[in-house]
């Protein structure tokens, strides 16, 4: 509310005007006697009536209920038959619900043998487990295990020497039987288990046993066994982790598109109740989206994002306006003399005049808009399985192409409006913020399936060179494909 | 205003006494809002009358829950006064005439100008924006309760007052491009 009006308000509000040039001599007689002309009948006349049809109304009642009593007899010689059919059919609903107690048991039954059935799978899985293990490796371990608790000191040598040399030609052998062309590093690896082997059995024959020795033995029998299996396994392992560690990009194109709706939020304070009609009269219409699109994928996790979008925007102006207008009449009535005495009609005086109406006029109109978007987003995601979700945001560059439709000036007046002008809804070049989650299906290695929901804020200032502002809210829901270079 | 209750119930009875002492408290509040929303003055006298017979006579159906007993009252010399407006000059929103309508007025000069010269001003104001300017600016009523009193759709109760304020705006425009006043009146200022 401006100045003025709160001087108006604050003015006229609570005004009390006193007597001074009020004539108002002869109101309350005037008052008076229209009041006693339509006097309503008093208030205990009233309260007699009512007791009275009160009386009518039990009277009546108590005669009915006499007049009927012999038929409430046989009603009631009734009723105890009726109770027992009703008990009948209880009586078979509970049977019913026995029989669905004994049926119900059997999912139980069921469901304990499917708890058999998957503690065998789980064994089954553990077997295999165990199964992929080198048995001689297996073996050995278990062996070098138990003796080097169990065996007294002084033998511990001599057996870890004998161990050592027996797992030194099993290994050769299994190395022979399953590689035959054998890779240098594998040789190397096998030289080097042979060494260690071979410097044990020289330890414990030629260097006289100390106790800190007899301490570590054990130990470097046990790793003597560890280590055909492990070396290999162990080299894989860092290859793999130092591939993982490497920072991974991945390029992507795809295609989506989908359905989008406008949504507008007018604001102003000068002419806030024109932009609250115009809130009310444009309404959301769906439009279609299509675009093209480039991705850099790091890390499986960041993104980063562009192309290039058509959106064919739609809303819906509908808005019925009613209008004061002054209607030209010719040849109308205008006067008419009548004789005071016989009360005949003396003339009458017929002439053109104007009169004052309310024209109402409804408008439905399509406001179209074709726009072309560059979106500049930073995502990021992550992959569950063949599923991924993610969230990506960043800026858009908007093209106003084309536009043109209905709608209200601030002056509350229907207008219309083509391309660029102060009174179009999008200017021809914008910019708009954009959020949009993301949910993909990974179809292949290299194909994407992807569900995005955006929404893109922006605003227009200055509508109509006033202090009106648009704020717009566009809602898109795409489908769409990615393809991915490794 | 203070109303007693007793006051009221013995109105509801139709005690003529007690309803001339109500008639008296309530006339400087309700007359001042008839020759506010009336545009034609000399019918503040039949309006008034034709409420206030209303008033006496629906005084039943007054809820001091929902508001106080003046407020219900103008509202019905509101309806009354609309109504007149209606019957003697109908919903004509006359065109804005310049000769007749320009008046230009400075915010620091409306201070000194009294309740009488200021609504002098307001009425010269198209009727249709007037009522709905008195209606939502002065008196609080929403724009739906606009509609409904009018008769009219909340849209033109929306762009009557969009209309009325930029008409207040013309008028009571600033220094800058300030026009000699031209009040058909040799003000009675206070």
């Amino acid at each position: 509310m401006s100045n003025i009006e709160n001087e108006l308000n604050k003015r006229f509000k609570h005004q009390q005007l006193s007597d001074d040039n009020f004539d108002g001599e002869g109101l309350w007689e005037a008052i008076a006697e229209d009041l006693d002309q339509g006097q309503p009948a008093p208030s205990f006349h009233r309260g007699w009536i009512g007791v009275l049809i009160l009386l009518i109304v039990l009277g009546g009642g108590l005669a009915l209920v006499y007049w009927s009593s012999e038929d409430t007899d046989v009603s009631q010689a009734h009723s105890p038959q009726a109770t027992d059919d009703r008990t009948e059919v209880k009586a078979k609903e509970e049977v019913a619900f026995s029989l669905g107690g004994e049926t119900s048991d059997s999912p139980i039954s069921l469901n304990s043998n499917s708890k058999t059935v998957n503690t065998a799978t789980i064994n089954d899985t553990t077997a295999k487990t165990v199964k992929t293990l080198p048995l001689s490796a297996k073996k050995l371990r278990k062996k070098n295990l138990k003796k080097s608790i169990q065996a007294p000191r002084a033998e511990l040598s001599n057996i870890s020497a004998k161990q050592a040399t027996t797992n030194r030609t099993t290994l050769m052998t299994d190395a022979a039987k399953t590689i035959k062309s054998s890779t240098t590093n594998t040789s190397n690896h096998k030289d080097n288990n042979t060494l260690i082997a071979k410097d044990i059995t020289t330890g414990t024959l030629t260097i006289p046993q100390t106790p800190i020795f007899t301490k570590l033995l054990p130990r470097f029998t046990f790793l003597e066994a560890q280590l055909p299996t492990l070396g290999p396994l162990a080299l894989v392992e860092s290859k793999r982790s130092y591939a993982s560690k490497r920072p991974s990009i991945r390029w992507s194109v795809g295609v989506s598109g989908g359905v989008n709706t406008l949504h507008f939020n007018y604001q102003s304070d000068d002419f806030s109740d024109v932009a609250n009609l115009k809130k009310d009269a444009e309404n959301k219409f769906l439009g279609i989206s299509y675009g093209i699109h480039a991705g850099l994928l790091l890390n499986n996790r960041w993104s980063l994002h562009s192309g290039v979008e058509r959106h064919q925007l739609w809303s819906k102006f509908e808005y019925e306006q009613q209008k004061d207008i002054q209607v030209e009449k010719k040849e109308h009535l205008l006067k008419v003399w009548v004789d005071a005495t016989s009360g005949d009609t003396l003339n009458r005086l017929y002439g053109d005049t104007s009169a004052s109406a309310l024209a109402t006029r409804n408008v439905i109109h399509y406001n179209e808009y074709q726009r072309l978007s560059l979106p500049l987003e930073v995502g990021l995601q992550h992959q569950a399985g063949k599923f991924g979700y993610g969230i990506r945001a960043g800026l858009v560059l908007n093209l106003t192409t084309q536009q043109s439709g209905r709608t209200l000036d601030p002056m509350g007046e229907i207008i219309s409006f083509e391309d660029n002008s102060s009174i179009s809804t999008f200017q021809s070049f914008d910019i708009g913020l954009r959020l949009s989650p993301l949910l993909a299906y990974q179809l292949t290695e290299q194909w994407t399936l992807h569900l995005q929901p955006q929404w893109m804020w922006q605003r227009r200032t200055k509508f109509a060179d006033t202090d009106m502002k648009i704020g717009i809210h566009q809602l898109n829901l795409n489908l769409g494909f990615s393809h991915f270079f490794n | 205003m203070h109303i007693s209750d007793e006051l009221i119930q013995s109105c509801k009875l139709q005690n003529r006494r007690a309803q001339k002492q109500l008639y008296e408290l309530l006339l400087p509040y309700l007359r001042a809002i008839a020759s506010r929303y009336l545009r034609d003055t000399s019918y503040v006298k039949d309006a008034l009358q034709e409420s206030f017979v209303k008033v006496f006579k629906h005084l039943d159906q007054y809820d001091p829950q929902k508001a106080a007993l003046h407020k219900w009252a103008a509202k019905i010399v509101v309806n009354a006064c609309l109504n007149y407006n209606k019957r003697i000059i109908g919903t004509a929103n006359e065109e804005l005439d310049p000769t007749k309508h320009e008046i230009i007025c400075f915010p620091q000069v409306m201070k000194d100008l009294s309740d009488e010269h200021v609504l002098f001003i307001l009425k010269q104001m198209p009727l249709g924006y007037f009522e709905v300017f008195n209606l939502f600016v002065i008196d609080g009523y929403h724009h739906d309760e606009i509609a409904e009193l009018l008769q009219i759709t909340e849209g033109l109760s929306r762009q009557r007052l969009s209309r009325a304020r930029a008409w207040l705006k013309k008028t009571f425009r600033d220094k800058a491009d300030f026009k000699t006043s031209s009040l058909p009146f040799s003000g009675k200022i206070k």
